[in-house]
């Protein structure tokens, strides 16, 4: 099928793995995504807190050089699990704004285009395409979670000497934290995106479910009375769940009453509850009963 | 020539309802056509051999692959050109059919080069770098059977590829489907309702109604016989003259109620017919000279009751 020919030929040259052709859809998702400067603006302006935290860290560490001004960091900061929780939190507060602005449009526009025949006419499976569709949020969301949060505690045990070995347990919780996070983030995303063509309403959608579901939580609460001194209906609350399990990981005391395992059920029951709606709706084409 | 699709007693429901009623056949055409009325279960077919629904009872193989348990290797072999608009919002010309292309396996570079082959191969060259969205419809079409042939497949489904195309640009598709049919480096599969467009690009016909074969029709060995026949209507006595023309060695058949096709055996003439009607008092009210169309062919599938086979 020479351009100069124009006649068809069939391809007998080499063909990718099987295994990671997915990889294709990320590739060009991420191409597409920061071709938009007002999204790359957005997601550099996340990386703000931790630049910050970074030079926190520096100044403390030198902070014999702010003596001249008065300022002794070290007496007025200590850098513990505390310090890591709030970079947790800002940077938990930008992922979600991030996928509220990125996750509705990501399979909704292929739905909307009819484009899903195209690409399960090939050889790749829905689990592949929804975990190409996934990458893509993994990729952005890490990039301002774990991955600039893990930067700081190899800062902090860079500067610090003996600091590290009071810390140790501290990576693999962040990065536990920051992935459950990312979870939930993801599948909730995706959910929403399959189900809700508009992209718009997509976003709303997202943003009332995470404030909505507090606001259900305590309307539960206020309905039903308390049954038990354990205020189960907190575990409606998104807010409330993430914050529990975060807690725990975190070695913070609990706040609020929710036990720890029901907060990580209730977390398991959103996502499990994401994956269910995909399977439903994923579909090469839609069978109307 | 290996059988390009064999379905064996294939059965498809869709929402509690079956579509597809144990069809079972092979086909071996270079270029298939799949004809019947609206419903009549041709996209559905196309669908189930792409592995989108599960079949109920029966099975299907592609060029010698079962479409449950070799679904991957089906689609390695197949490209499809879907019925519906369908593309990937935000994407030009060009990195649409090299997607497409690295989806189905094909390096990156090389799914380039066959991106670029493809798009002036459809007639797109000029037009590859444009936003898919500024596409008109007969653009459309032609970018989506650009994807359908860009990874090289040795089979390609066409659903519906002339739907709402004016002349012109239907003409040009339709070009196009012959082109690749006479190169004879893949093989088609053409789903229509549109008999013309059928007839004009398929060797093989297969009729589906109701879910179910209603006829099967091989094109190109009826082109060669090239057989023209007499259809006589008459009144009087149709099945005494039917047994007369017989005895003359004349091959005939009933067609509706008063109507009669003759194929002559060599050696016996109108004259004869004229003679034999006036012994059995049969009145000769018209007579034409005709071939088989496949609009006869179809008129005739969408009379009968179908029985699901070849």
């Amino acid at each position: 099928m020479a351009v100069y020919e124009h006649t068809y030929r069939r391809y007998e040259g080499p063909l990718t793995s099987p295994g990671r052709r997915w990889a294709v859809i990320p590739r060009y998702a991420l191409r597409s995504l920061f071709a938009s400067r007002l999204l790359l603006a957005f997601y550099v302006l996340c990386l703000v807190p931790p630049l910050l935290g970074a030079l926190v860290l520096y100044l403390r560490f030198y902070s014999s050089s702010l003596a001249a001004f008065g300022l002794d960091l070290r007496s007025f900061l200590t850098i513990d699990e505390m310090f890591f929780a709030v970079q947790l939190i800002s940077q938990g507060a930008l992922a979600f704004f991030l996928t509220v602005v990125i996750a509705p449009a990501m399979i909704s526009a292929d739905l909307r285009n009819e484009a899903l025949p195209l690409y399960l006419s090939r050889p790749m499976t829905r689990p592949g395409y929804l975990s190409g569709k996934a990458v893509v949020l993994v990729l952005l969301l890490s990039g301002i979670t774990w991955v600039p949060i893990l930067g700081l505690w190899l800062i902090q045990t860079y500067l610090e000497e003996g600091w590290a070995a009071r810390f140790a347990w501290l990576p693999l919780n962040l990065l536990i934290a920051s992935g459950v996070w990312i979870a939930v983030l993801c599948l909730l995303g995706l959910a929403v995106s399959v189900w809700v063509k508009w992209k718009t309403l997509a976003r709303l959608g997202l943003f009332a479910y995470f404030f909505v579901s507090a606001a259900i939580a305590a309307l539960v609460d206020v309905i039903f009375g308390r049954i038990s001194q354990t205020p189960w209906s907190d575990s409606l609350s998104l807010f409330t769940s993430v914050r529990v399990v975060w807690r725990a990981l975190l070695h913070r005391p609990p706040a609020g009453g929710l036990p720890t395992w029901a907060g990580a059920l209730s977390l398991v029951v959103l996502c499990a509850l994401c994956a269910w709606l995909l399977d439903r709706k994923l579909r090469a084409y839609e069978v109307v009963k | 020539m290996d059988p390009v699709i064999e379905l064996d007693e294939l059965q498809v429901s869709l929402g509690g309802r079956p579509v597809l009623r144990g069809l079972r056949g092979a086909l071996k055409g270079n270029a298939i056509g799949l004809l019947g009325p609206n419903g009549a279960g041709k996209t559905t077919l196309l669908h189930t051999l792409l592995g989108f629904h599960k079949p109920q009872a029966g099975g299907a193989r592609i060029l010698g692959h079962d479409v449950r348990s070799d679904a991957r290797a089906v689609r390695q072999l197949i490209g499809y050109m879907p019925e519906r608009d369908a593309f990937i919002a935000g994407m030009t010309g060009i990195h649409f059919v090299r997607l497409m292309a690295e989806l189905s396996g094909l390096p990156s570079g090389a799914a380039l080069e066959r991106a670029h082959e493809a798009m002036f191969y459809v007639g797109l060259g000029e037009a590859r770098y444009r936003p898919l969205e500024s596409y008109s419809l007969g653009m459309k079409q032609r970018a989506k059977l650009a994807q359908a042939l860009a990874h090289g497949p040795r089979l390609v489904f066409l659903d519906e590829p002339t739907n709402g195309l004016d002349p012109p640009a239907r003409q040009r598709m339709l070009q196009l489907i012959r082109d690749l049919r006479d190169g004879g480096e893949v093989r088609l599969v053409f789903s229509s309702h549109l008999l013309r467009d059928v007839e004009e690009c398929c060797d093989e016909v297969l009729i589906l109604k109701d879910g179910q074969i209603a006829a099967y029709c091989d094109l190109e060995a009826e082109r060669r016989t090239n057989r023209t026949f007499l259809e006589l209507e008459l009144r009087g006595d149709r099945d005494g003259f039917a047994a007369a023309l017989a005895a003359l060695g004349a091959e005939t058949a009933r067609h509706g109620a008063r109507r009669l096709k003759v194929v002559l055996k060599d050696g016996v003439g109108v004259r004869d017919l004229y003679r034999l009607a006036g012994e059995h008092r049969v009145q000769l009210r018209r007579m034409l000279y005709k071939r088989d169309s496949l609009e006869d062919i179809f008129l005739k599938a969408m009379e009968g009751t179908p029985d699901g086979s070849l």
